[in-house]
């Protein structure tokens, strides 16, 4: 059994509430287009996605504020916290949005009904849930019909009235298609041989088929609570030369390096955070693709955040933070220095890696191309390369 | 066997910025040979600077590149045993 | 002091100085920006910078190119330092060789190995062999190259001996005196043990070494911009690694001391530096002609095959050749025979007599119809002498520039042509021309903004937004036009990539055709410029049209005119009801004709179609051929700026008197009412009151549109006002005149030119007015052309009451056709349908008969899946089963199986067929627009008409009624919205609203443009607030002038599964 919880009016509310707004219409923007509502906002028929204009036009008294990157984490976390109270796999999928798994639980809409009360209780927002066999029930339970739990042998009967647009995890494409087709409810889609489909789908018509039936085999991944490892500098005369902060901000990469390696952990995800004299504070997240350890990367990762940060003031505290961590325990050893290798060095190497792999296991052993090399050895590698 | 150490150290330069002496881990070496030398611009897009790197044979028989950042920070890189 | 003066054995000498202690130095290894996306200098500033620093001469080197040559001469000789041309060559196994031209025959040398290079290898990729470089050694200096050279990457891989035999081969090649072996300090891991190693190897070869800088950028500060070149170039970004990318920023052009101090133990290789620029004397001679030949196939002279059909022509044009006309032709073919241009003119002839032996409308343009012999030979069509054209402006002795004709040709028939000319005078003699495609503001930001790392959909933001400026405009693009302003995306963030922008403003980015453009040479071709393969397997030289008026060659503009073909199309579709139809007898006084033409109702002619000439026609009220001229004429940057247009209208409607400055201007202006309208009276002007030549009077014009002669302009002005008193013209009046002129000449057209184009714009005026059905469906059939989208070109049939079928499997063809006075839409419309495709519909149809049904046509034709759907969406089976969605579920199965008779439907599991509902018609609307990009059945404003008049919107039809000057509030697509340069050089917009009773064509100043004028750019469709416009006597209803704009919105009026894409919108 799966859980959604959704906290949809999350950065409204927060920002109502801090500014003593209660039972007065409030969106939150980005873009020029409303993010989240209040239920008033909701209640004047503003609706998420529109425009501001026009929000502003069906509804003068609206208060509206413009999204703030990293101002509801904390919100969130709070929320996530007491998931994490009540079951083990938490699975987060954007702001106000995460996955539980509910497996073993011996009666899930009660044990979601709790959830959804404690995460009210702590943080003062609007919580909705849903359970389903799969991510893609549970999903749509939360807004169908909320707090209810719909078990794996409704759940085709409950998603057959519903237009197909609800099946979110399908491309616009597809949705187009199928529409095309004349198959506009979800009902109509289950009762399609899967030949029929197949002629118009190829290989996607299983999985379109079994969605329609409510069968979604993607796991709850366990994503929070995330670890992280983070290092901080103050400075009470303030920073404000662009040299000092080069030199602050290496020590402090040389630092959360060695943290990595005594670890034997590699992170894939960074977080810059300064503050500023007068509270101002501001911060930048940055997922990265693969994941990373050494100085080198680390150091220019945080260069590139801290140059798109736009920092006018001068500096109070800096903080830099490693996340998504994941641990590893090779060592690299560099036993050419990047030189090219002549054939025979080659072969021996070939043979030396095999033996390793047949005492240690299949993994234990791997050719240094395939490991993150920083990015001046690669150069230098490549250097004579385009040579014919 | 080589092994990347990237450590801060003290280099007495000569006049045309080759390294004549540095220090690493409290001992004093005398540059025997300058086996190489060349420039790399780095990431200027990140604002990183230039630096100039030297690999030289040391008193004890071993190859070290160094690293001179354009800040004025010597760095050893590398050791070859 | 010391001197050393050396003779190179052509007559000329050098004296070289070394001063002092100082040794100078020249740099032998230089790239320009035409070692594409590789060079980062640019030629003037490598000069400029060169001769600063004392050195006194100049090498060019790029990659298997010699596009520079021309321009790096002038930039060298302008700056007083010897240029020298050379190349890196490629070789066949990818190593590179420097070579440098010792002399003109050097020159011609090299641009055969590099000939080679490109013809023998596949296209971008040139590489030539040792033997290509043995059989053209002579006169040419090779030095070993950089470490990309052969004798580097062996001793790289400590190959010595191999590094040997390689060197003596080359030694062996060009002997001892002209090869060095080339040393290079930039820095790079193992440099130096390579140098010391090198410079071993010369010494045991026998031979010098030579010291270069491999040049990639001219300061070191410059790096960054050659950075981001490369990643451009290897297709990766910033952070990735790629071989080609340089490690530092060593390779820019180092003065004399700094390169001294790098070869501070090799200072012969510095002298050897002197020593080979002494050797070599420049590589092009500018001044020399190289005109084609030829072959007169009667034996006769080219001189008297000229004259004899010259006369031919005179007889068959003006049956009685009168005093006139004779002394005319005699003054032409005067000034063409001593200027040696005869053979010029008839290979001309000869192509366009191949063209008409064909069926090929050609239609002669430009300057060239000022020529009475052209006339003759049926080049152009206007009579250059009953018009009082001015020979000169083509053609004069003072000038004697190469002749530089233009013929336009249907469009797909002109390669026909091309290749007549290539087959006649052979590959040796016939090239195309090169053109460059630059960075301009949009490919700056999308190759570079990729290259920089910026995320693929903000580039394509930033990139969209960006007006057709220049890179150079780029910064002041973000604080000019309000949909880049309040895009949202921060400036900052891009400021890196501006600046790299500007920099490489103007930068060749990589050779193309110049589609059209021919060289044809006496002497091969490869004496003066290397050839290479283009697309379309064409060979085209290396130069582009400026540089061969420089190199002396002749060229030939074989133009292509989509106007010809939907002509063509026309008459041909007309003669199928009119057999005896004749285009090129049209009358030129047709009442009707002008009457549209009065109206505005000028949608789909030619010239005469855009807004701005439709409010002219509103004003000017053209009732002549005289008028057409002069409208096609005054639409010009020239006019507007110069405020020209207001008193031409003015005085051609007697509301105005007519004045002239002067009295002699009377004849020169009368026949525009006092108005300078054409290059050919600024020439006559120069004459009359300048007391100038006419050859120099043209010079004169020339000096007022080619920037490079600014300095001369000056010059010109003080003589022409001097030469004015001097005849007795105040100085005042010699001013004026003088400003008159110069404001206008840079931009102004040439009245042949327009004469020729107000010919074709007539007569299209007078098919749309007679043959309406055929002339649309003409230019439907060869779109993309004209003012206006194909979607407004149906829309413009519809209202004049034409009817529009949609495409029929069994009825169309691969253009658009008239049946039974409606139009029909043909094949080709639908998306998806490919040439072959189409062509196999139609040839399966004509052997076997029309298809019978959908399981039939998919048989017989086996089309795939997302076509047979397109063709279902589109209608073209309506005839055969009307119920679309139907066929779409019978699609899947038909494709799978070949088909069987039997259609199965959905829940069919206990056998039985279930109706399938049918498409509703805005459903079918829809599809239709996305597979045709034509709205059939319907305007897509139709869809939003009730919910607008609810806002208190009118229909453009209903706002053409009220009053002038009156308020208005109207919807619609902004069509082609642009913002030309104007007078006041204020922003002005200008667009053309449509809706589905109409067009309106707006209007919008700049403080409105500023404030509202991001959605024209971004967004298909507005609603505008504004007044009717109505001024100087102007009488059009269906103008006005934009007070606000607003997006319009369509969601929730479309079917909701269907609403639009706005890409697939915008006109």
């Amino acid at each position: 059994m799966v859980g959604f919880l959704s906290l949809p009016r999350l950065a409204a509310e927060m920002e109502a509430r801090n500014r003593d707004l209660a039972g007065i219409p409030v969106a939150v923007h980005r873009q020029g287009r409303i993010l989240s509502l209040t239920a008033e906002a909701e209640g004047e028929r503003i609706t998420l996605g529109m425009k501001l204009t026009q929000a502003r036009a069906l509804c003068p008294m609206v208060e509206a504020f413009p999204f703030v990157e990293g101002r509801y984490e904390a919100l969130w976390h709070q929320a996530l916290r007491v998931c994490v109270t009540h079951v083990s796999v938490v699975e987060p999928v954007g702001l106000g949005e995460a996955f539980l798994d509910l497996a073993g639980a011996i009666a899930p809409q009660t044990a979601l009904q709790e959830i959804a009360k404690d995460v009210r209780q702590a943080t003062g927002c609007t919580a909705e849930v849903g359970a389903g066999p799969s991510k893609l029930v549970a999903k749509i339970v939360s807004r169908k019909a909320p707090g209810e739990a719909i078990s794996a042998d409704r759940a085709a009967r409950f998603l057959e009235p519903l237009a197909v647009q609800w099946l979110w995890p399908l491309d616009e494409r597809v949705l187009d298609h199928l529409q095309a087709l004349g198959l506009s409810r979800i009902g109509e889609l289950q009762r399609v041989p899967h030949l029929r489909l197949a002629e118009h789908f190829g290989a996607e018509a299983r999985r379109i088929a079994q969605l329609a039936k409510g069968i979604d085999d993607s796991p709850v991944e366990s994503l929070y609570p995330p670890r992280v490892i983070s290092v901080r500098e103050c400075f009470p005369g303030g920073l404000a030369d662009s040299e000092s902060a080069a030199r602050v901000l290496r020590h402090l990469v040389n630092s959360l390096a060695e943290a990595l390696r005594e670890r034997q952990e590699l992170c894939q995800r960074v977080r810059l955070r300064v503050e500023w004299a007068e509270g101002g504070e501001r911060s930048r997240t940055h997922p990265l693709r693969v994941p990373i350890g050494c100085e080198e990367d680390l150091l220019s990762t945080f260069r590139w955040l801290w140059s798109r940060l736009e920092l006018t003031e001068p500096l109070e505290a800096l903080e830099l933070e490693v996340g998504d961590l994941q641990r590893t325990t090779h060592i690299q050893l560099d036993l050419f220095g990047g030189r090219p290798l002549r054939a025979k060095t080659k072969e021996r190497l070939f043979k030396a890696l095999e033996q390793a792999r047949q005492c240690c296991g299949a993994g234990s052993a791997v050719l240094g191309t395939q490991l993150e090399i920083p990015r001046r050895e690669r150069m230098l590698a490549a250097l004579d390369h385009g040579v014919p | 066997m080589s092994k990347r150490i990237d450590r801060p150290i003290q280099v007495t330069p000569h006049s045309d910025g080759a390294p004549r002496v540095f220090t690493w881990r409290d001992r004093r070496m005398a540059v025997r040979d300058l086996l190489d030398a060349w420039e790399e611009a780095g990431c200027w897009w990140l604002g990183e600077a230039p630096r100039w790197a030297y690999r030289v044979l040391a008193g004890d028989g071993a190859v070290y590149e160094l690293h001179h950042h354009a800040a004025g920070e010597w760095r050893l890189y590398r050791v070859v045993d | 002091m010391s001197f050393t003066i050396t003779q190179p054995g052509n007559g000329g000498f050098t004296v070289w100085w070394i001063e002092g202690d100082s040794v100078s130095f020249v740099h032998l290894h230089v790239h320009t920006p035409f070692s594409f996306l590789d060079g980062a200098a640019r030629i003037r500033d490598l000069a400029e910078t060169a001769a600063s620093l004392g050195m006194p001469a100049l090498a060019m080197t790029d990659h298997d190119n010699l596009s520079a040559s021309v321009q790096f001469h002038q930039a060298c000789e302008s700056v007083g330092i010897r240029p020298i041309t050379g190349a890196e060559v490629t070789l066949e196994s990818g190593y590179h060789i420097t070579l440098l031209a010792q002399s003109p025959r050097g020159y011609a040398h090299l641009c055969r190995i590099i000939t080679h290079g490109h013809l023998s290898q596949e296209r971008l990729h040139p590489a030539t062999t040792v033997d290509t470089l043995e059989s053209y050694h002579a006169d040419l200096i090779a030095l070993s190259g950089c470490r990309k050279g052969l004798l580097a990457a062996h001793l790289r891989r400590r190959q010595w001996n191999e590094a040997l035999s390689w060197g003596r081969r080359l030694k062996g090649i060009f002997g001892p005196e002209r090869f060095f072996v080339e040393l290079q300090n930039v820095g790079l891991p193992g440099g130096r043990t390579l140098t010391t190693q090198l410079a071993e190897l010369a010494q045991t070869l026998g031979v010098r070494t030579v010291a270069t800088n491999d040049v990639h950028h001219l300061t070191r500060e410059d790096f960054p911009v050659h950075d981001v070149l490369t990643c451009a170039r290897t297709l990766t970004r910033l952070d990735d690694v790629h071989p080609e990318r340089r490690l530092n920023a060593q390779c820019f052009l180092r003065s004399p001391a700094e390169m001294t101090e790098c070869f501070f133990d090799c200072p012969d290789a510095l002298r050897a530096t002197l020593d080979i620029a002494a050797q070599c004397e420049p590589a092009l001679r500018p001044g020399e002609h190289h005109l084609p030949a030829f072959e007169t196939p009667t034996g006769e002279t080219a001189q008297a095959m000229l004259r004899r059909l010259v006369w031919e022509g005179a007889r068959r044009r003006y049956g009685m050749v009168t005093p006139v006309i004779r002394q005319r032709l005699e003054h032409e073919l005067g000034v063409i025979s001593q200027l040696g241009f005869d053979d010029y003119f008839l290979i001309v002839w000869d192509l366009l007599d191949y063209a008409d032996r064909r069926g090929i409308r050609h239609a002669g343009r430009g300057s060239a119809a000022d020529s009475a012999v052209a006339y003759c030979l049926g080049i152009t069509s206007v009579d250059a002498i009953q018009r009082g054209l001015l020979f000169e402006r083509f053609m004069s002795l003072e000038r004697a520039a190469m002749p530089d004709i233009d013929i336009d040709f249907e469009a797909e028939k002109r390669d026909d042509v091309m290749h007549y000319v290539l087959r006649k005078y052979g590959q040796e003699h016939v090239a195309g021309v090169a053109t460059y495609n630059t960075f301009r503001a949009r490919s700056a930001v999308r190759d570079l903004g990729k290259a920089m790392g910026l995320p693929p959909e903000e580039i394509d933001r930033l990139a969209r937004h960006m007006p057709y400026c220049s890179a150079e405009a780029i910064e002041e693009a973000f604080d000019r036009y309000p949909e880049l302003r309040d895009s949202g995306l921060p400036r900052e963030r891009y400021e890196q990539l501006l600046r790299i922008s500007r920099v490489l403003a103007g930068f060749p980015r990589h050779l193309s055709t110049h589609l059209g453009g021919l060289v044809i040479t006496r002497e091969p071709l490869l004496d003066l410029t290397p050839v290479q393969m283009a697309a379309k397997d064409i060979p085209v030289i290396q130069f582009d049209k400026d540089d061969i008026e420089d190199l002396g060659m002749v060229k030939l503009d074989l133009l292509c005119l989509r106007m010809l073909s939907a002509v063509e199309t026309s008459v041909r579709l007309i003669r199928q009801r009119e057999p005896e139809f004749d285009y090129d007898t049209l009358p030129l006084d047709d009442v009707e004709t002008y009457r549209r033409i009065a109206a505005s109702d000028t949608v789909g002619m030619f010239q005469l179609e855009s807004p701005a000439q439709k409010a002219l026609h509103a004003r000017l009220r053209p009732d002549r051929f005289e008028d057409l001229i002069a409208s096609v004429a005054l639409i010009r940057p020239g006019p507007i700026s110069a405020n020209m247009v207001d008193p031409y209208i003015a005085r051609r409607q007697g509301r105005e008197p007519v004045t002239y400055a002067h009295p002699a201007l009377e004849r020169i202006l009368g026949k525009t009412y006092g108005v300078v309208l054409f290059q050919e009276q600024v020439i006559e002007i120069a004459t009359a009151i300048g007391g100038f030549s006419p050859g120099e009077a043209d010079k004169l014009r020339r000096a007022m549109t080619r920037y490079r002669m600014a300095d001369e302009l000056v010059q010109m002005r003080h003589q022409f006002i001097e030469r004015a008193r001097a005849r007795g013209i105040g100085e005042d009046v010699a001013q004026s005149v003088y400003e008159c002129i110069g404001s206008y000449a840079g931009y102004g057209f040439c009245e042949a030119h327009a004469a020729a184009f107000a010919d074709t714009a007539y007569k299209t005026a007078y098919l749309l007015a007679h043959y309406p059905a055929e002339f649309y469906a003409a230019l439907m059939s060869h779109q993309p052309m004209g003012f206006y989208p194909p979607n407004t070109l149906l829309w413009e049939a519809k209202r004049r009451g034409i009817e529009v079928l949609g495409p029929d499997v069994n009825r169309s063809e691969l253009g658009f056709t008239v049946e039974g006075g409606a139009i029909r839409v043909s094949l080709s419309q639908i998306r998806g349908m490919g040439a072959i495709r189409r062509e196999q519909i139609l040839a399966e149809r004509q052997a076997h008969g029309p298809f019978r049904s959908f399981v039939d046509f998919c048989r017989r034709v086996r089309p795939d899946q997302d076509l047979g759907r397109d063709l279902i969406l589109s209608g073209a089976f309506d005839s055969l089963c009307p119920n679309r969605r139907r066929l779409l579920w019978e699609l899947g199965r038909v494709v799978r199986d070949g088909g069987s008779e039997r259609l199965d439907l959905p829940g069919d599991s206990t056998g039985r067929q279930h109706r399938v509902p049918e498409f509703t018609a805005d459903e079918k609307w829809w599809h239709e627009f996305q597979v045709l990009g034509l709205g059939l059945r319907r305007h897509p404003m139709e869809v939003l008409r009730r919910n607008l008049r609810g806002r208190g919107v009118a229909t453009i039809a209903e706002a053409t009624q009220w009053k002038r000057n009156g308020s208005v509030r109207v919807a619609g697509l902004a069509v082609r919205p642009h913002r030309p340069p104007t007078r006041s050089g204020r922003t002005v917009a200008f667009f053309t609203l449509e809706d589905e009773t109409g067009l309106m064509d707006v209007t919008v100043f700049e403080s409105v443009y500023q404030r509202y004028g991001k959605p024209l750019f971004t967004r298909p469709a507005v609603v505008v607030t504004g007044r009717k416009e109505g001024r100087n006597g102007s009488s059009r209803p269906d103008s006005m002038v934009a007070m606000s704009i607003q997006e319009l919105q369509f969601g929730g009026h479309a079917p909701a599964s269907m609403a639009p894409k706005w890409s697939s919108w915008v006109p």
